[in-house]
């Protein structure tokens, strides 16, 4: 068996291949997951593991996030739907 | 104890449930510098059915906890011909924290379920994908004229 290892880097960046793929926003995405809502596009699975990515890069950088803007900022704007 | 012997239990399970990793994805990984906590991201074939229309895909992000394995979250997804008929999710800050999308009345309806094992996720697949799945090469050899 192959030994993998994952990052707060290299699920950030799987994070954003979503963003590119779906062209959605992992806020927006991470807002509806908690909303219990389905975005038009995107798997119910696929919600789940990026909501997953996206709490495990919180987790990883103590709630710093990696891009440029905080993302703890930004899942509070998103929660609050601003 | 490690993920990695986690992982081994894993594999194991998948070929004693009839399922197969789709060729040329690694499906385990460890966090960095912390063998004690892992994911698992994957989709699985039926054996017997196509496995670019019909899988199962699984996520679970799990820990070390004493002598055993706690899998802090699960997503269990169910694909058949193309589209996602539901699956079995465990996720803490969700309300229910355990809760099913499958109860095929509406799209992405949420309805709270006890705490299922992989085997028993793949089990309950398995009814659904006999029952509506399309087995491999039914309607192969039929030509048009």
């Amino acid at each position: 068996m192959e030994k993998y290892v994952y990052s707060a880097q290299s699920l950030d960046s799987a994070m954003r291949e979503y963003e590119r793929e779906y062209c959605v926003s992992s806020e927006k995405v991470y807002a509806a997951y908690h909303a219990g809502e389905c975005i038009e596009g995107v798997s119910r699975f696929t919600q789940s593991v990026w909501a997953s990515f996206y709490e495990e890069v919180l987790r990883l950088t103590d709630g710093e996030g990696l891009a440029d803007e905080p993302i703890m900022t930004r899942v509070g704007r998103a929660l609050v739907g601003a | 104890m490690d993920v990695w012997e986690y992982f081994q239990t894993r594999d194991r399970e998948i070929a004693e449930c009839s399922l197969r990793m789709v060729e040329g994805i690694s499906p385990y990984a460890e966090e960095e510098g912390n063998d004690q906590r892992g994911m698992v991201f994957c989709s699985l074939a039926f054996n017997g059915y196509d496995p670019d229309s019909t899988y199962l895909s699984i996520h679970e992000v799990v820990a070390v906890r004493g002598s055993g394995i706690t899998r802090i979250r699960y997503a269990y997804f169910l694909v058949i011909n193309g589209v996602e008929i539901g699956g079995y999710e465990r996720h803490a800050t969700h309300d229910p924290p355990v809760h099913q999308h499958c109860s095929g009345k509406k799209p992405h309806e949420t309805a709270p379920s006890k705490v299922v094992s992989f085997k028993e996720a793949a089990q309950e697949a398995w009814k659904y994908v006999s029952e509506f799945g399309t087995p491999e090469g039914v309607g192969a050899d039929v030509e048009e004229d």
